[in-house]
């Protein structure tokens, strides 16, 4: 890359200003005044009638955080997350393996692998409420049909299964993405590679964990901050499948937010809830993009 | 890879290769033939896997709103013409392309700045993009609806035009800086010493090389609108399809085969435009996922 000193005066830099205007009037818009704001209005009472706005200090964290809905809301949203990343992720590695490998289908199965990330995320949740039915659901029946449950089971109400069960179509969805990802990283790799360490002598085993893995890790690393944040921000799918229920059973931060914000009315604090929301996203994302930064500077 | 395969091999591979599309598969299977079903084979158990007398009334009723038999639409009186999906459907497809072409604007603008003139401002702005990846809409909700509320929009398509935006910018200014990189910019000032200004440069030589680039970001940009919920479930009330499609289960009875129709008629321009437009959307993805 040249590089070169921009003087102020020069048209380079005028137009360099010229085209990022319009770019920065929308981040500004868009991006950090509802930021700014979502902060001003988590340490504030709003009143929606006369659009008032009163200076409360941190009442609205005192409450959410003394609220049992919202740290149990809190607890769910790891469990969630954590097993939407574990399970996305590892379908994600198995799938990429899987479709490098040569078989009569593979040009199909490639060409599937894209659907799921494709669909709307409420269809999804469509979807699988649909499929996973008490009374009609089709996987009930195809169960039934094979005879390996005697009577239907409402898959969504049981409130012990039901986080894990509502959390498959985000598994679903990041599944596929993770997989597209992954083995377009793996298709990269050079065959000299493979070659070598097979005149080496190394199994598939040590062939995946000293080539194959220290080449993906980049994309990995993007992969599972994808799934993470997508875990903890989750609420198409749930909202689909459960709408937070049974009980409370599946009620995330996203649904306690709305809830909180959209039906009690309470915007203050659902502007907490939100904020926080924000926040945790935010840690894991840097870390994420730290730990990718690192790795990237290594494979270099 | 595999040269020599072993026969045992050879069958994991094909069983989990059947996994793998049965995964993939069976969650569509359902919606797909029901919405091909009257409402009372619908609840046959065991259910039928292919319908015995297929019906297109479910598509009928979603897309020219004529249902037949007595009332079963919800609120609809017998013989009314109740609602279809086409309202939501246009609303959703005109959102979408207006979200793209205007963030293929902005965004492929401040991209080649970003990409060329390494000043403090576009440095600044490229970092708030990368950061803004990872910060959920969901939180920043609240802003828009206040806001949108008070200047009395809400429920119009302009309250989702302006908040879509901020849900592709970042990817698209992330996505297109990485193909101006690629650019070289011996080429452009090849062009400009042989007296073509900037801008015609620009139009000449960068946009056609970029090209795949923006045929990516647009794929993905109408994507991201079509699906998106969130922002329509607060601040319309079911202007576009996916809200749309949650209210179908308000309706006094849900019709899941009706409902069944219109999310059949929501997958199908995503997926024939993903499947034909792979290409373009992988290296998109790749792209804008490894480069930072």
């Amino acid at each position: 890359m040249i590089r070169k000193k921009y003087d102020i005066l020069s048209s380079d830099y005028r137009v360099s200003v010229y085209f990022v205007i319009p770019a920065i009037i929308s981040v500004l818009a868009f991006l950090l005044f509802p930021f700014v704001y979502t902060v001003v209005l988590s340490l504030s009472k709003f009143n929606l009638r006369d659009q008032s706005l009163s200076f409360i200090g941190l009442d609205n964290y005192i409450s959410i955080f003394s609220s049992k809905a919202f740290i149990h809301s809190i607890s769910i949203t790891v469990v969630f997350a954590l097993y939407v990343l574990i399970c996305s992720t590892a379908f994600g590695v198995l799938f990429a393996l899987l479709l490098n490998q040569d078989f009569i289908g593979r040009g199909f199965a490639r060409a599937i692998l894209i659907i799921p990330w494709a669909i709307p995320w409420v269809v999804i949740g469509i979807m699988w409420k649909w499929m996973l039915n008490a009374q009609f659901g089709l996987l009930n029946g195809l169960l039934y049909q094979l005879g390996l449950i005697k009577e239907y089971i409402p898959f969504l109400a049981k409130e012990r299964w039901v986080l894990f069960i509502s959390a498959l179509p985000a598994v679903w969805r990041q599944a596929s993405f993770s997989g597209i990802l992954l083995l377009a990283s793996i298709q990269t790799i050079p065959d000299a590679l493979y070659e070598s360490a097979m005149i080496d002598g190394a199994g598939t085993l040590r062939k995946f964990i000293s080539i194959t893995l220290p080449w993906m890790m980049p994309t990995l690393i993007v992969v599972l901050m994808f799934n993470t944040l997508y875990g903890f921000m989750q609420f198409d799918t749930v909202f689909m499948l459960t709408k937070g229920g049974p009980g409370d059973a599946t009620e995330v931060i996203a649904i306690n937010m709305y809830r909180k914000a959209f039906e009690s009315l309470k915007l203050g604090e659902g502007a907490a809830i939100g904020y926080v929301l924000s926040m945790l996203c935010l840690t894991f994302g840097l870390v994420f993009i730290r730990i990718l930064r690192k790795v990237e500077d290594i494979t270099k | 890879m595999l040269r020599k395969k072993s026969p045992l091999g050879t069958v994991l591979l094909y069983l989990a290769f059947a996994l793998f599309v049965f995964w993939i598969i069976f969650p569509f299977l359902w919606v797909i033939i029901s919405s091909f079903m009257t409402i009372s084979e619908l609840g046959a158990v065991p259910p039928h896997w292919i319908p015995e007398r297929p019906t297109l009334a479910n598509y009928k009723s979603v897309l020219l709103g004529i249902y037949e038999g007595k009332n079963t639409y919800g609120t609809y009186g017998s013989g009314q013409k109740a609602e279809t999906i086409l309202p939501a459907l246009r609303n959703s497809f005109f959102i979408a392309v207006v979200v793209s072409f205007l963030n293929i604007l902005i965004g492929g603008l401040a991209a080649y700045s970003i990409s060329r003139f390494k000043t403090r401002l576009n440095r600044a702005l490229f970092y708030t993009m990368i950061t803004s990846r990872v910060l959920p809409p969901i939180g920043m909700i609240i802003p828009f609806f206040i806001i949108f509320r008070f200047l009395k929009v809400i429920n119009t398509p302009l309250v989702l035009i302006l908040s879509y935006n901020l849900l592709v910018l970042p990817m698209t200014i992330w996505l297109l800086k990485g193909y101006f990189d690629n650019v070289p910019v011996d080429l452009e000032e090849m062009a400009m010493v042989e007296g073509l200004t900037r801008f015609r440069s620009l139009i000449l030589i960068v946009i056609p090389v970029a090209i795949p680039g923006f045929i990516a970001v647009f794929i993905m940009s109408m994507m991201e609108c079509w699906s998106e919920f969130f922002f329509a479930l607060v601040m319309t009330d079911q202007l576009t399809l996916p809200p749309v499609l949650i209210g179908f289960e308000k309706m006094e009875q849900i019709q899941w085969n009706v409902m069944a129709a219109a999310t059949v008629i929501t997958i199908i321009p995503p997926v024939i435009v993903a499947l034909f437009m792979q290409k373009y959307i992988i290296k998109g993805l790749t792209a804008g996922a490894v480069k930072g």
